[in-house]
């Protein structure tokens, strides 16, 4: 235990005492509390100053203002975006022959350029691409592959 | 609503930023936290009850303290890890107070939670048990048993501070 620390009860009984003046007459110790207390009181009171009240209040005010901007931010939004919806889909109309055909034409020529693109990277790249002799072939290769467990060698240890 | 905000505003707005100064030692700072505050204020406002709005106002601000003061701790960890000199942080707003009033005032920052609170809060803002009791949500009497520990234990302090000064 905290020789320090007073039992609580005990703590809470002089915490009250020192609130009253003839509570701590007879005792040194909590009349020096309660000159520590006076003290405290009386330390310097810093004061907020005016231009962060004043920041305060028109920041508060401004927040006010803002669902009411968003509202007709959004009307705004609204009012320019359903017209624009509503136009487009009116011209909305099934492709014509002219239209088909300039997309067989445009289809055709990515054709031909990818055609055109694959000789021409098989003329130019073909002849590196073929493997280099390496001469693996002629390696002796073992014919035989080890079992699994051949590392164990059980008979030799055993002997 | 803008009414009664002004008015809490006006009510409460030095008490929010003298917690702020005693607990972050910093004038600057304390602006910061008591300008965060009290906008809080004005978004909670509508949920508030009359007569709540002097804890809740307490509470958040002390929160906001313990929070940046938890990061510096981190920071001065770091600095001290890279080797970095940390800054001397110079109590504003202190420069007029005399030296008793300074150390005082040192002395109570360098309490433990809750003692320095409790001594913001009770001695030196005068607030009532009860509304002490909500801010840092603790019984009444654990309240007094608290804050007569931290007295006594802040003024044994500044005792022997002075006792080895004299010596």
């Amino acid at each position: 235990m905290n020789r320090l620390h007073e039992p609580s009860a005990e703590a809470a009984r002089l915490e009250d005492r020192i609130h009253d003046p003839a509570g701590v007459i007879n005792d040194p110790e909590l009349a020096a509390d309660a000159r520590m207390r006076s003290e405290l009181a009386a330390l310097p009171q810093p004061r907020l100053p005016d231009p962060v009240r004043n920041r305060v209040l028109a920041m508060a005010r401004m927040r006010r203002r803002r669902p009411w901007l968003m509202a007709m931010a959004a009307v705004l939004g609204l009012a320019l975006v359903v017209p624009v919806i509503f136009i487009s889909g009116s011209d909305h109309q099934a492709p014509g022959a002219a239209e088909a055909h300039e997309l067989q034409v445009a289809l055709t020529t990515i054709a031909e350029s990818g055609q055109q693109a694959l000789a021409l990277a098989g003329t130019q790249f073909g002849r590196h691409l073929a493997p280099a002799d390496l001469g693996l072939d002629r390696l002796p290769l073992k014919l035989f592959p080890t079992p699994p467990n051949a590392h164990r060698n059980d008979d030799h240890d055993n002997s | 609503m803008e009414t009664r905000f002004r008015q809490l505003v006006d009510a409460h707005r030095h008490r929010v930023y003298q917690l702020a100064c005693l607990l972050l030692g910093q004038a600057q700072e304390a602006e910061d936290v008591a300008q965060d505050t009290l906008l809080k204020l004005w978004t909670h406002l509508p949920v508030l009850r009359a007569g709540e709005e002097r804890a809740w106002l307490m509470t958040c601000t002390r929160n906001a303290c313990l929070d940046r003061l938890r990061g510096k701790t981190r920071s001065r960890r770091l600095l001290r890890l890279v080797g970095v000199p940390e800054p001397v942080i110079t109590p504003d707003g202190a420069a007029q107070a005399n030296e008793r009033q300074h150390a005082l005032m040192r002395a109570v920052r360098a309490q433990p939670e809750p003692g320095r609170s409790l001594l913001i809060l009770r001695d030196i803002q005068g607030l009532d048990v009860a509304t002490v009791a909500r801010v840092l949500e603790l019984s009444t009497n654990q309240v007094k048993v608290y804050t007569f520990r931290a007295r006594r234990a802040l003024r044994r302090q500044l005792e022997e501070e002075f006792d080895e000064q004299a010596a």
